[in-house]
Parts: structure tokens; C-alpha cells; sequence
């Protein structure tokens, strides 16, 4: 696969998993190009953060527990920090206004009710990658480059 | 006809320039002048910008996507919007070295306040006890800035600690949530001002609420952030245009004045200045030189001309700055509600925290969350992106943040001086900044009280989310070249005339003995027309 190709899978996947949607071409081809620019920032430092990354790009439900396991222990990682620049360029597409912008409307108990139910989906991703994360982290610690994980 | 000749096009060099040509002289200009680029698509609102472009990521992201903040990639909530980037570009010649300080400088046109967020808020007679003059004397300047730049503006609450000048225009329109705020206060005044020493009101702004000139009332576009499209946030960029409009107005842009010498009588004879095209530095001859390119910079460009001119390395004492928290919010009676993208982006609310002294004042801006871009929020938050994105959609309107500002004092152990050891074609600064001892207590009761204020406000404050900025980073710099009513060396008379050169003017925030809470940008303007008004 050639790495735009690569790159085109990743940005499908990771959108799925951001906003359940598909990207346009203007996502597309924006983060082939902020990839490519950021080369330095984005790419993986370590065998961990490697892992990290190819399991992201599996499916988004994966990319979600990778997610949510970096967001506490590799907080700094090439994943994290790819799903951001995704974030950030979505967030410029005026066609993805109602999915970020638009609130539920459902006033403060029905947010607090669905934070309730997010939190415990959350914990049980957090749990499960923690149980097949950690210890792959710990065992790779040290073929770290340099760039702090967390 | 006399001549001048001005050091820098920043908010004090601008006003200057514009009430010395008004006074009759001839004015020459010496600066860098780094320019923007033109605005993109001026009649569009913020979201028009992102549905309109074809390359929406370019103007919001910058062409080399340098506007994403990437999770630890920097310590602060935000960076400078990539359109506003050109106000930090810096010169080959400037080297400096810091402990405990993180200085910016900027050689844009019109110097750092190109990047700021508009606010005016006049010192008081209780601030202005360590100058050699009142807010009387102050007080005309204020009115006549506030009438060339337009600020809009009230007598409400907080009028005790802004004394209400000439010249102000009505305030702009209230966002939603920030009217939210201002009601709750209004119900709980009592209290929050006699147990709290809390006092809320509108911010002043140096914000068109009607059309000024060729300049326009704020269409509330919601765009601030990278840059209003209509001018209808003052820029000096506006006065140097009008400056430039004048016969008598010559502007040497792109040159960095690297010092100046004297000649036998004592008096400044000349500035050497680099051109950025390259080149040996040309000599301008001087008959009056004014400085005003900032604390840093005019410090910067003395203490290399004293040492060319002596071989002796000074050092200047009292460097000043606001320490600044910011402590975000979230107010939950907002939850739940659009965000409005089409309104004012910088804080529309000012609060006013008393001390035991008028010195001691801490000014807090209250700004609410709208178009600022939303990434670097949610990736603070302990979630998942996927469910931080549904987060931030539910809480975008009932968030926001208190931007609390500390006064300064001059102390000796805050310097400024020169490295001249390396051999370099220029002296390297040499910045040593040493908080106050009581800084720490004084941060932490500060926050405490503002936790309680907020609480009122039926805002509460996220654990763990308060932020101290790094010293330097409010950007008001002071104090290294002093008022004095004693002829001192290294200070300046009540009119900004150097004591130790006679032909030299210090016209910027050097020249400040006292720094209160408050932005100073306001003042620095007000000043550079007060001393323009007295040369002779």
C-alpha cells in the first residue's frame, strides 16, 4: 500500500471513529497534507507508539480504546496527535458545522445522564486496553526516541 | 520646521508621532515593520469563512497547518492565530537570553498590539501615586486617544477603578452568556461587593460600536480572533496609515535601529539602523530622537548605545510585567445551548477585585467561549476525542474564562542588561525576572476568592485547570528606564526626556515607575500623546 493510500484508509478510519462519518475530499486531502507536513510532529517515536498506531487504523471501535488508553498513558503519541490534526481539520469544514456544533438540546439532566452512560462505556474501553496495553508499553519502554509519551 | 525622529510604530510611537504632527513638527519613522497579509474574504462571518473557502484549513490552520496544537506541544490553551503570526517574526540582530521570563517581541507595523485584544482600561489616581503626575493631567490624553481610536465603553460598577474619560462609545452587543453573567451579578451584588470585594461591569474596548471614518461598527462577524476584516478593532496600524497620510510624516520601514551615538556636546547625533534587505547600517541624523519600540526593545537599543559609546555594560533594574492566571469555567445553566458564533470573541466583562491598597487591585477579563477553535479544549479534556467532541458540542456556550491580572512593582533584583562577552556584532539581552515573595500566597488567595465569586455566578471551576502564565507572557512590559522627579541616571523626567542625554525622549512602557493590574496599552497611547504634547 502506498502511504497516501495509507494515509487515505487512516483519515476514513479515524473520521468513522471521530464524528461517525465518512470524509469528504477536502479532509481528505487536507490531512494527507498536514501528515506530510507535520512529518516530524506526527510520525511514531518508539515500537509502542508504532503499535499504537496500526491498531488504530484497524477499525474505529479499536481506534477508540487506543484512543482512550493514550489519552492517560501515551498522551504525547503519534496517534493522539494524528487524531488532533484530524480534529482540527474537520473542525475547519463547514460541512462538518451540525455534527461538532450542535448541542442535544437536552438541558442539564439528559447531559448529565448521557455523560453517566459515556463514562461507564469509557471505563470498560479504558479497562480493556489497560489489561492488553500496559504491559506491551512497559515491556517496549525503552526503545523510546525521545519525544515524551505522556 | 523642528524634526523628530521615532523609534518603532507600536501603540506609544504612533501617538506620538500623530499629536507631534498635529503640534507642527516633521516626524520620520524608523522601524522594522513586518506587514499582514490582506484580509480573506472581508464581508464573511466566521462560518461563512468555513463553508465559503476552498481551503477553509489554510486560513484558520495556516498553510502549514502551524495552527493545530498538538497535545504536549505547549503549555498555554491557545498560540497566536497563523494570520497573526507576522507580529512575532523576528530580526537576525536580536539575541536574548532569559531566567524566570519569556519575552516576545514583535517588529510588525504597529508593533505587538497588532495581536491584542483591544482592551482600555485608564490607571487611577491610587495607581498613579508613584508618577510624577495625577489622573488629572492623564485624563485629557485618555479622552483624546479614546476619540481617534474609538472605545466603547460605560459608567457602571466598575467605574470606581476606571475612571470614566471622554470619548467613549456605547457598548457593543452582550453575548448571550456573558448577559447571563452580568444578570447573576446584578442579583447578587450586595454580596459579591461587600463580602467578595467583587465588582462587575462591561469591558472597554478599543472596538468601533458605530462607524468611525472609513472605519466600521463591529458587524459581529466573529472573527476577532485571526484578525477583524473591517478594521472595526483598533490596530496602530490605523494611526500609522493616517500618519503616513501627512506631508510631514516620513517612514524609513524596514530598517532595525540598532543603537544610537552622541556627539561631543552629549546630545544623540545619530542612529545606526540595519536594513532587513541587508546592507551596512545607514546613519540617520538626529535632531530629537524619541524611543518607543517597546520596554524591551528601547532597553535593548540604550544599553547597546551606552555601551558603544562608554564600553560600559549597564544594567537597568525594575523590569515589570502582569503576572496573569487564567482559571477556566464552566457555567452549567448554559448547557445544552448553541454557542453563538456571531458575536464579540474577546472578553465583553470586566471584574474588579479590591486589595487592602488601590495598588493592590486585581483586574480580571471575563471572556466566554465562541469561535476559538475547539481542538485544543477538547483534547485537555480526561475523555476519549469521541466523546470529548460530544462534550465540548453540549457544553461550547458554558464555557469560558477569567483572566486574572496581578499588579507589578520595580524591584532591583528584575533586570536588563547586556551579554557582550561573545563576541557577536551585537550585545545578547539579558533578562533575570524574580517574582515577589509573596507571589505563591497571593495566587493561591486570588484564586480561592474568584472560585467563590464564580460560584455565586453559578459557575463552578474544573479541577486542575487553572493555569499560571508564564512571566512575560501578558506581553506588559515596564520599568527599566523609570520616571524620576530627581534627575537620576538611567531615569527620565515627568515629560519622558532622558536624564542622561538631552535630546533623547523615552515614549513607551519603559518609562512606567508602577505597573497596576491593568492593560496597559491604553495608558502607553495616552502617555506618548501626553509627552508629544510637551516637547519643545
Amino acid at each position: 500500500m502506498t502511504e497516501q493510500a495509507e494515509l487515505l484508509t487512516e483519515c476514513r478510519i479515524f473520521s468513522r471513529y471521530l464524528v461517525d462519518t465518512d470524509p469528504g475530499n477536502y479532509v481528505c486531502d487536507s490531512y494527507v497534507a498536514a501528515v506530510r507536513q507535520l512529518r516530524e510532529a506526527l510520525s511514531p517515536t518508539s515500537t509502542f507508539d508504532r503499535l499504537l498506531l496500526r491498531l488504530a487504523r484497524l477499525h474505529p471501535l479499536i481506534t477508540r480504546a487506543v484512543d482512550v488508553y493514550a489519552r492517560f498513558f501515551a498522551q504525547a503519541s503519534s496517534i493522539r496527535r494524528r487524531l488532533i490534526t484530524l480534529l482540527a481539520i474537520i473542525e475547519s469544514d463547514g460541512k462538518m458545522l451540525e455534527r461538532l456544533e450542535r448541542p442535544d438540546h437536552a438541558g442539564l439532566p439528559g447531559f448529565i445522564g448521557g455523560m453517566l452512560w459515556r463514562s461507564l462505556l469509557l471505563a470498560v474501553l479504558l479497562s480493556i486496553a489497560m489489561l492488553i496495553l500496559l504491559p506491551v508499553q512497559l515491556v517496549t519502554a525503552g526503545s523510546a526516541r525521545g519525544r515524551p509519551q505522556a | 520646521m523642528k524634526r523628530i525622529t521615532v523609534i518603532g510604530s507600536g501603540p506609544s510611537g504612533v501617538h506620538f508621532a500623530r499629536v507631534a504632527l498635529s503640534r507642527g513638527y516633521a516626524v520620520e519613522m524608523i522601524d522594522v515593520g513586518y506587514a499582514p497579509s490582506p484580509p480573506v474574504s472581508p464581508d464573511a462571518t466566521f462560518n461563512e469563512i468555513k463553508t465559503g473557502l476552498d481551503n477553509p484549513a489554510g486560513y484558520l490552520l495556516g498553510t502549514a497547518f502551524e495552527g493545530i496544537l498538538l497535545p504536549g506541544g505547549q503549555e498555554e490553551f491557545y498560540g497566536v492565530p497563523p494570520s497573526k503570526a507576522y507580529a512575532l517574526r523576528q530580526v537576525p540582530w536580536l539575541q536574548t537570553r532569559s531566567r524566570n521570563f519569556a519575552p516576545m517581541f514583535s517588529f510588525a507595523r504597529g508593533g505587538l498590539a497588532e495581536m491584542w485584544t483591544a482592551g482600555c482600561y485608564p490607571f487611577n489616581d491610587g495607581e498613579l501615586t508613584a508618577y510624577p503626575f495625577d489622573y488629572a493631567a492623564l485624563a485629557p490624553y485618555y479622552a483624546d486617544v479614546a476619540g481617534n481610536i474609538g472605545i466603547n465603553g460605560v459608567a457602571d460598577d466598575l467605574a470606581g477603578f476606571l475612571p470614566v474619560h471622554d470619548g467613549l462609545q456605547e457598548p457593543l452587543r452582550l453575548d448571550e452568556h456573558s448577559a447571563l453573567l452580568l444578570n447573576r451579578y446584578a442579583s447578587k451584588r450586595e454580596y459579591l461587593q461587600q463580602e467578595l470585594g467583587c465588582h462587575v461591569g462591561r469591558a472597554r474596548q478599543a472596538v468601533l460600536s458605530r462607524d468611525m471614518g472609513e472605519r466600521k461598527a463591529c458587524r459581529y462577524s466573529g472573527r476577532c480572533i485571526w484578525g477583524c476584516p473591517t478594521d472595526s478593532i483598533y490596530l496602530p496600524s490605523l494611526t500609522l496609515d493616517e500618519c503616513m497620510r501627512s506631508a510631514h510624516f516620513t517612514y524609513h520601514g524596514g530598517y532595525y535601529a540598532t543603537h544610537f551615538l552622541c556627539g561631543d556636546d552629549g546630545r544623540v547625533s545619530t542612529v545606526y539602523a540595519r536594513p532587513l534587505d541587508g546592507g551596512e547600517a545607514r546613519e540617520f541624523p538626529i535632531d530629537t530622537l524619541v524611543l518607543a519600540c517597546g520596554a524591551l526593545g528601547t532597553s535593548k537599543l540604550y544599553l547597546e548605545s551606552v555601551y558603544r559609546q562608554t564600553g560600559e555594560v549597564k544594567v537597568l533594574r525594575g523590569l515589570m510585567d502582569n503576572r496573569q492566571l487564567l482559571v477556566p469555567f464552566l457555567n452549567p445553566g448554559m448547557i445544552g445551548r448553541q454557542y453563538q458564533a456571531d458575536s464579540y470573541q474577546y472578553n465583553q466583562l470586566a471584574m474588579g477585585l479590591t486589595g487592602d491598597a488601590p495598588e493592590d487591585y486585581v483586574h480580571c477579563l471575563v471572556t466566554t467561549l465562541k469561535t476559538a477553535m475547539q481542538h485544543p479544549v477538547i483534547e485537555r479534556f480526561p475523555l476519549d476525542l469521541r466523546t470529548g467532541i460530544h462534550v465540548m458540542r453540549n457544553i461550547h456556550a458554558a464555557l469560558g474564562v477569567v483572566n486574572v491580572n496581578f499588579h507589578d512593582t520595580r524591584r532591583d533584583d528584575c533586570t536588563v542588561t547586556l551579554d557582550v562577552s561573545a563576541g557577536a556584532e551585537y550585545g545578547k539581552l539579558l533578562l533575570d525576572y524574580a517574582p515577589p515573595a509573596a507571589e505563591n500566597a497571593r495566587i493561591k488567595q486570588t484564586v480561592r476568592r474568584l472560585k467563590k465569586i464564580l460560584r455565586q455566578l453559578g459557575c463552578f471551576v474544573p479541577p486542575g485547570m487553572v493555569h499560571t502564565r508564564p512571566m512575560g507572557a501578558s506581553v506588559h512590559y515596564a520599568g527599566t528606564l523609570p520616571m524620576s522627579a530627581e534627575p537620576r541616571p538611567m531615569t527620565v523626567s515627568a515629560e519622558c526626556r532622558s536624564h542622561d542625554f538631552p535630546n533623547l525622549y523615552i515614549a513607551d512602557g519603559a518609562t512606567l515607575p508602577f505597573l497596576p493590574a491593568k492593560n496597559i496599552t491604553f495608558t502607553l497611547m495616552a502617555n506618548a500623546a501626553r509627552v508629544a504634547a510637551c516637547i519643545d
